[in-house]
């Protein structure tokens, strides 16, 4: 076990009373609770922890925060999960991680080679050299040797998964100064607030610095505020939560991580906020010299809060560069610490006195830079060069290279909800401006730097975000802080000695200096295009430290200045989000909706096979008997329909009541045929057409009085037609005077079908008369059947003789059972979807989905009958006739006999002239074995189909060709009599 | 999680959907109207029935399913004018209740509804989503800590299922 030999003996926010075991690229370490897994390994004296994306370049802990661009790790097993900062993973006992990127490990890497070849291997390098043949052929063995981590093998057993709703005023993103101001303010206004922050505990950047704020402590004036807002009952405070995108109208993502016993809790919040207040400070970006990336050469921030918050000690002996005032209070931080400074090494020309005040006896070096690093697996050393004429160098040792380039305001949020930025040449960065939606900056992400700044901001923006929501803003005194003051000289990259020394401006996707400077040569001139061709900024860590390198460099060497440039687009996620905590519960049996009749345990009792048949409802799709194919169990409930009875359960068949005056005037407006003329006791079939005359739907009208009615719509698209019917009453037709009412679910429906049909139903005993001149095709009448009350409609989708018994779904168990057990006598058989396909594709009856696909009207079915031609108006109309006044040539629905009786043709399969390679004139809509024929007979729709009767169609199957010969579409009792009997 | 609120699966209720101007429906329903709710997504409580009032001109009417015959004969929807709609849907909705401590939090998990009281006051009631299907939430009747959630009856089955792997 490695030793815990960089753990100072006190200080930090760890719990030394808790070590914990974890293991890394399978070695034993122990670290702290409070710690991350980057802490620990530091602790451990574990500085190589990563290869580099491309050229498996030895990588360490670049960050302490979730900007990491050196290290990705992948959690094992329990905790199994891709890609993730290893600044960002708490350790637990148990924990297994792995460094992505390299084999069999980042000490020993096999792809190390390819530091050999880098010169052949710039920006574009795969885009040109992949083009021939194909890049597919080369895709796959550049994927694997990419080798970032992949997706988990099965879900983390040790992580549950959770999303949810919250609806505030006030959404504070950030927990440092300016964030616990501006929730302290909105908080006392009265109105609803809720804080998050990515870190473990509150703070922000006080965590990682030591300064005073109200005359004690910063982070006991933290635990103060908290404390404050913890006694408010509006506040809602969560840490550990990152913000990781925002919506249209405020509506912010947030992904909790709450650890649990065992294990880890990831909740993703789904925050609708009247205002949001952006307050997630600033980050710290890194300076671009030569083999700026070797393990060792850190943040000069990161340090800092190893030191400060984690106890650890980094190195032994720092050299620090910055280009700004923010490094001299690191250096004080890390000479408290027991850290020896080899120098300050600082680019600009002038050091203040100010930053000079905080350490005595340091050497510090203005206008000079760090032109190259030194040391392979570990920093060992750095060359120092003055910026002057002379260019003097000299080598400085060290264990411990930290970096500064300056602070940019974290705008990511404020980007994302179209918010527009600003470069500001004193920050030299760039910060808010106009924002696009109820989002407002506070503190350093606006541009506030310092702490006195910062909190000031935090007040005065959590006072407007409460009176923009309608609450009294209240100011208060603000706390005494230390002076603090900032000041930055930007310094874009440093010129490396030789072109082969390598200055990263992106270390997740291997980009340097000389890739930009290619892509500019290549003709890409702005930020988005050197982006895409150089792939700066497309990392995980999407170029939180070193974007603005990238914009610098292209200014620079286009010679233009910074604000005339963009940033490119931030994009959420804001750090990498688990798929899991987006479905949250909504995973394995209920990853979608379903949707169940009252006899669905009954049909799954009976064996059937069950599997989704439009608008989520799980129907049987047939009843297999033991030893029976699927084909056998379809052909023997098809054949008991045609010969003797069967049952299906016809439950989700859209229904919807009609009451009002303008009830029938409705109905002629979305039916092609005449509604308004029927009858009570009466119902029709009709076909709703789309605006541009198409099938929209077709089903069944009953008058059940004068001005009331029932409609029956198929299942797929019951609430399509809910939504068609309410959108023409409420904006189309609002003076209709019309009740719709949706009742699918109230009634549920029991079909039995067959010539035997009617002897079932009398033997169920019913007080209806069921003869055929009292009750007609067509009609429905009111009455008992097996004691329940019901209505029976007599309608056939089968082409049989048919009898929908409709009782209340609290009845319909009893019903079924009772046919069940009644018709046994007769041979009665339930029957599934598949069988119900068969004998409609008999009969040529259309179907959602088969034959109509969104692309026919009823002529093209062979229906223009319904089409009436004395209505004045109705939906579709138009279209159709003007399509019909055209000379296009239309696909018409047809039947098909296969040369071979045996031969099955694919639904689907495409129709073409003698079956060859070209355009086609159709496709087969179904194919079934037909119980009447005694053969596979299909139906398609065929361009100039009717027209073509008794001629040869062709199918084309892979590297078949099926004849077939074009026939009438009904094949089975043309004239309707059985349906009628 | 898990997460101190209690599931329970109420019987079938009795229900009549609504639909007509108030004053109309006054007229024809005379006393049984009168438990009418005055504001919009909000229901009204009374020991024999509770009155949900769910969108322009549209109620509901919920009482125990022992009463459904005596309603319907009061109601008498086959004889209701034109101009009114009352439909007996009592089979169309599976209700659930979810209390305690926690119901808010299960709530939150379920639906994107604000239910602060600020917003959904103590009689509130309305149509929203719940697991992204359509739902009629409300507080509980009794004006006890919790919430009602009435979804179409064929969901009853992945409703139960979804609430349960959230509470265990």
């Amino acid at each position: 076990m490695a030793t815990d030999s960089h753990r100072m003996e006190s200080g930090g926010r760890i719990d030394r009373s808790n070590p914990i075991k974890f293991q890394f690229n399978g070695k034993n370490y122990t670290g702290y609770s409070g710690d991350t897994l980057a802490s620990a390994l530091l602790a451990n004296n574990v500085h190589l922890t990563a290869r580099s994306f491309k050229y498996h370049r030895p990588r360490g802990i670049i960050s302490a925060g979730c900007e990491e661009p050196g290290t990705l790790v992948e959690l094992l097993e329990e905790n199994s999960s891709g890609n993730r900062a290893i600044t960002s993973v708490r350790i637990e006992d148990g924990l297994k991680a792995k460094s992505v990127n390299c084999w069999p490990s980042p000490d020993f890497d096999l792809g190390g080679i390819n530091q050999f070849l880098a010169d052949l291997l710039p920006a574009g390098f795969y885009y040109k050299t992949f083009m021939w043949p194909n890049w597919r052929l080369y895709e796959p063995l550049i994927r694997r040797a990419a080798g970032l981590a992949g997706a988990p093998a099965s879900p983390p057993t040790k992580v549950k998964f959770e999303s949810r709703h919250a609806h505030v005023d006030v959404l504070v993103v950030g927990a440092g100064p300016a964030g616990l101001l501006a929730a302290l303010h909105a908080g006392r206004s009265g109105s609803r607030v809720m804080l998050v922050d990515e870190n473990s505990e509150a703070g922000g950047a006080l965590l990682n610095r030591k300064v005073r704020i109200g005359g004690e402590s910063s982070l006991g004036w933290v635990s103060s505020v908290v404390d404050e807002l913890a006694a408010m009952k509006n506040v809602m405070h969560i840490q550990s939560a990152t913000a990781w995108g925002i919506r249209e109208h405020n509506l912010v993502l947030v992904l909790e991580r709450r650890l649990k016993e065992p294990g880890e809790l990831l909740r993703n919040w789904r925050v609708r906020a009247a205002r949001t207040v952006v307050a997630t400070g600033s980050t710290e970006r890194s300076l671009v010299f030569a083999n700026n990336d070797r393990p060792g050469v850190m943040l000069s921030s990161a340090a800092q809060s190893y030191v400060n918050r984690y106890a650890v000690i980094p190195g032994r002996k720092a050299l620090i560069f910055t280009n700004n005032s923010s490094a001299f209070s690191v250096a004080a931080d890390l000479m408290n610490a027991g850290i020896e400074i080899a120098a300050i090494v600082d680019s600009r020309r002038e050091v203040q006195d100010a930053d000079r005040s905080h350490l005595n006896g340091i050497e510090i070096l203005p206008g000079s830079v760090v032109s190259e690093a030194h040391g392979h697996r570990r920093v060992n050393g750095a060359t120092v060069s003055e910026r002057s004429e002379s260019g003097r160098r000299r080598r400085i040792d060290c264990d411990l290279l930290l970096h500064s380039g300056g602070w940019n305001p974290t705008v990511n949020l404020f980007s994302q909800s179209r918010g527009d930025l600003r470069f500001d040449d004193c920050l030299a960065a760039f910060v808010p401006v106009d924002s696009g939606q109820a989002v407002m900056c506070a503190g350093a992400a606006n541009g506030r730097m310092t702490i006195p700044e910062a909190i000031a901001d935090g007040a005065k923006t959590g006072i407007r975000a409460a009176i923009e929501s309608g609450y009294p803003g209240k100011s208060s005194a603000l706390p005494e802080v230390d002076e603090d003051s900032y000041s930055v000289e930007a310094l874009w990259h440093v010129e490396p000695r030789s072109r082969r020394n390598k200055c990263f401006v992106d270390f997740l996707n291997d980009v340097t200096v000389e890739d930009i400077r290619l892509a500019l040569r290549e003709g890409y001139r702005n930020v988005e295009q050197v982006k895409r061709y150089t792939t700066g900024g497309m990392g995980f860590d999407q170029g939180k430290t070193g974007n603005i390198n990238i914009v610098g460099t292209i200014a620079q060497e286009r010679g233009l200045p910074l604000s005339e440039f963009s940033t490119t687009t931030f994009r959420s996620p804001y750090t990498p989000v688990e798929f899991g905590s987006i479905g949250g519960t909504r995973s394995d049996t209920v990853f979608l909706p379903y949707r169940h009749t009252p006899v669905t345990s009954w049909n799954t009792a009976q064996g059937a096979v069950m599997y989704e048949a439009g608008a989520r409802w799980r129907r049987p799709g047939y009843f297999p008997k033991p030893g029976e194919t699927m084909q056998e169990a379809v052909s023997r409930e098809s054949r008991a329909v045609r010969a003797g009875v069967g049952v299906y359960d016809g439950s989700p068949l859209g229904k919807f009541e009609l009451k009002g005056r303008d009830a029938a005037k409705l109905l002629d407006f979305v039916y092609t045929n005449f509604m308004s003329d029927l009858a009570p006791g009466h119902g029709r079939y009709g076909m709703m057409l789309s605006d541009d005359g198409l099938i929209f739907d077709d089903g069944v009208v009953f008058c059940l009085s004068k001005s009331r009615f029932l409609v029956t719509t198929s299942t797929a698209n019951a609430e399509t037609v809910n939504r068609h019917l309410e959108f023409i009453l409420q904006i189309e037709r609002p003076e209709w005077d019309i009740k719709l009412t949706a009742v699918t679910s109230q009634w549920s429906n029991a079909t039995i079908c067959g010539p035997k049909a009617r002897e079932v139903v009398r033997s169920l005993e019913t007080d209806i008369d069921l003869d055929t001149e009292k009750f007609p095709f067509m009609a429905w009448r009111k009455g008992r059947v097996a004691g329940i009350d019901a209505r029976i409609f007599r309608v056939s989708f089968t082409g049989e003789l048919s009898f929908e018994i409709n009782v209340a779904s609290r009845d319909f168990d009893r019903l079924w059972n009772k046919i069940i057990e009644k018709g046994s006598t007769y041979g009665i058989e339930p029957v599934g979807s598949e069988a119900n396909h068969v004998l409609r594709t008999e009969k040529g009856f259309l179907s959602l989905g088969h034959e109509v696909d969104g692309t026919v009207d009823p002529y093209d079915l062979g229906m223009g009958w319904i089409m009436s031609k004395k209505k004045p108006d109705f939906i579709g109309r138009r279209s159709v006739e003007l399509r019909r006044q055209g000379s296009e040539t239309r696909r018409e629905l047809v039947g098909l006999l296969p040369d071979d009786p045996d031969k099955a043709i694919p639904e689907g399969a495409p129709l073409t002239p003698g079956g060859r390679k070209t355009r086609t004139e159709g496709f087969v809509s179904a194919c079934v074995w037909s119980v009447v024929k005694e053969r596979w007979i299909a139906l398609a729709l065929l361009e100039r189909g009717r027209e073509r009767m008794g001629q040869i169609a062709h199918a084309r199957v892979q590297e078949e060709i099926i004849q077939a010969k074009i026939v009438s579409p009904c094949f089975h009792d043309s004239e309707g009599q059985r349906l009628r009997s | 999680m898990p997460y101190d609120a209690s599931l329970k699966t109420l019987e079938l209720q009795a229900l009549f959907d609504i639909k007509g101007r108030k004053e109309d429906i006054r007229l024809y329903l005379s006393d049984l109207a009168s438990s009418f709710p005055e504001s919009p997504n909000t229901f009204n409580y009374q020991v024999s029935h509770t009155v949900y009032y769910l969108g322009p001109d549209h109620w509901l009417m919920r009482a125990n399913l022992k009463r459904e015959a005596e309603l319907l004969a009061a109601m008498r929807p086959d004889s209701a004018p034109d101009d009114i709609s009352i439909v007996l849907v009592s089979d169309m909705l599976a209700f659930f209740e979810i209390s305690g401590s926690q119901a808010e939090d299960i709530m939150a998990i379920i639906t994107s509804l604000d239910i602060h009281p600020s917003s959904f006051p103590a009689n509130g009631a309305t149509f929203t989503e719940a697991f992204g299907i359509k739902a009629l939430v409300s507080r509980k009747a009794d004006g006890s800590r919790g919430f009602e959630l009435a979804f179409d009856r064929s969901y009853r089955d992945m409703i139960s299922n979804c609430l349960l792997r959230i509470l265990s």
